[in-house]
């Protein structure tokens, strides 16, 4: 249960409220950390997070193939 | 992105960079194949639903060793000297927790139970929909049905209602109406939010040439044919693009200069009746103003029987449109490639775009056929049938 509370206060950051009030689009402040997320990777879909990089400086980069 | 890839890839040898891609695009394989063809080498995650909201694409976000936000859209030529070469503070404050990794699809859903919410039943569609895929699709397309009860207005779940929708389509679970309902959903979405660009960006992707910025997907048989020349197989596509997918924008719709002769003018060729074929018409938009144009997709699958098959020894797979009265229809003849053995069983896509007459209004409906071999079964019989489609489009002002 403290893994789905840890995930669901992500999302509450990063998707905006769980109670349906309108979310906020994605928008990361200069000087503030960067909401952490999941996602599986393109190839064997693995899951990872913004967060395994810690230590690291990281180039994030939202882009799609068209 | 290919300027950041070139521009980092010293940084990224040396181990003082990392480069981690998100890629908003519906099917991971054409990403892939991108990734291949430009040689990215540097991890990239998918984002199917939008999950993370970006309203466009591309956004670059400098973070640093500590996840702090350093900077957002970096020039590369100040990118080392503001970024890479300074060693920053941890001084922002703790933040959210970190991801516990992949959410709990059934713990979500007891959470949803318990306390509905439409943010909540939104949750357990986003867990399915990424970490579960086509197979899960049916109840994530339950669990979004179940967030928009409850809200309505929940732009978000409207979009990632037509991604599900998309994916089911496009995999063995498929329901008649799948793509047309992700069309409205995705449709939905855009009129709660007309400013989303990815999500305007995923409806042109099928729609009219005349609302499509560019082609989008035109890149894939450059990619294809490049990576083969360099002696690498190409990324496999689930999905190949077609159609409208590669189809650059015009300004007009303009009728078939070549006008071509009706293949079945009448109407002799034996009717297909026991369904050897199934054709489904989707219209993009369902909806549109008297004047404007819709592309009307029609895919085609060997029966539901599953014994059907092309029969690819003779004419290929050919649709007529004859349109209504005023209506522009281009073009009006169609044709599908053939397979390259005597008998194939794959699905076949074709779409046309039919321009409403600025006195149009209220529903419309367009005459239009398919002519095509088909096999009853595997060295069965074989037959010339034809399948009359009902193409319905509804014209609003």
């Amino acid at each position: 249960m403290q893994n789905l509370a840890l995930t669901l206060a992500t999302c509450g950051i990063l998707l905006g409220s769980t109670s349906g009030a309108p979310a906020a689009s994605y928008a990361p402040k200069i000087g503030e950390r960067h909401p952490d997320f999941t996602l599986p990777t393109i190839g064997d879909r693995t899951p990872v997070s913004l967060s395994n990089f810690r230590g690291k400086k990281v180039l994030l980069i939202q882009f799609a193939s068209w | 992105m290919p300027v950041w890839h070139e521009a980092t890839r010293e940084w990224v040898k040396q181990g003082r960079l990392t480069l981690l891609g998100v890629t908003q695009e519906q099917h991971a394989d054409r990403c892939r194949l991108f990734a291949q063809w430009k040689r990215f080498d540097w991890p990239i995650l998918h984002d199917p639903i939008n999950l993370l909201e970006a309203p466009a694409v591309p956004i670059i976000v400098a973070i640093d060793e500590h996840g702090i936000v350093r900077a957002i859209r970096p020039r590369p030529e100040t990118f080392a000297a503001e970024f890479l070469d300074k060693t920053f503070a941890d001084d922002a404050s703790p933040g959210a927790p970190r991801s516990a990794g992949p959410p709990d699809a059934a713990a979500l859903r007891r959470r949803a139970e318990d306390n509905p919410d439409a943010g909540a039943w939104r949750a357990v569609g986003d867990a399915l929909t990424i970490w579960g895929g086509a197979e899960r699709a049916d109840q994530a397309i339950d669990a979004y049905a179940r967030a928009l009860k409850l809200d309505p207005t929940d732009k978000n779940s409207w979009f990632r209602l037509g991604v599900a929708h998309r994916m089911r389509h496009e995999s063995a679970g498929r329901r008649p109406g799948d793509f047309q309902a992700a069309i409205n959903a995705w449709v939905r979405a855009r009129e709660l939010d007309p400013n989303q660009y990815i999500w305007r960006r995923r409806i042109e992707q099928y729609g009219p040439r005349l609302t499509k910025p560019y082609s989008f997907y035109d890149w894939v048989l450059q990619a294809k044919a490049e990576v083969a020349r360099r002696g690498e197989t190409p990324v496999a596509l689930t999905v190949e693009p077609y159609g409208s997918e590669l189809a650059g924008p015009v300004r007009d719709v303009l009728a078939d200069a070549s006008a071509p002769s009706e293949p079945d003018p009448k109407g002799q060729i034996h009717r297909d009746t026991e369904r050897l074929i199934e054709a489904e018409v989707v219209v993009v938009p369902a909806r549109v103003r008297p004047g404007q144009a819709a592309r009307v997709h029609i895919t085609f699958r060997p029966g539901a029987a599953k014994t059907a098959r092309w029969n690819n020894e003779s004419t290929p797979l050919r649709v007529w449109v004859a349109g209504a009265e005023g209506w522009t229809i281009a073009p009006r003849l169609l044709e599908a490639p053939q397979g390259d053995q005597p008998e194939s069983v794959e699905v076949r896509r074709l779409d046309f775009e039919a321009k409403a007459p600025p006195s149009a209004e209220g529903k419309s409906r367009l005459a239009a056929y398919a002519l095509y071999n088909t096999c009853e079964q595997a060295g069965g019989r074989c037959l010339f049938l034809r399948q009359d489609l009902s193409v319905e489009l509804d014209v609003a002002k």
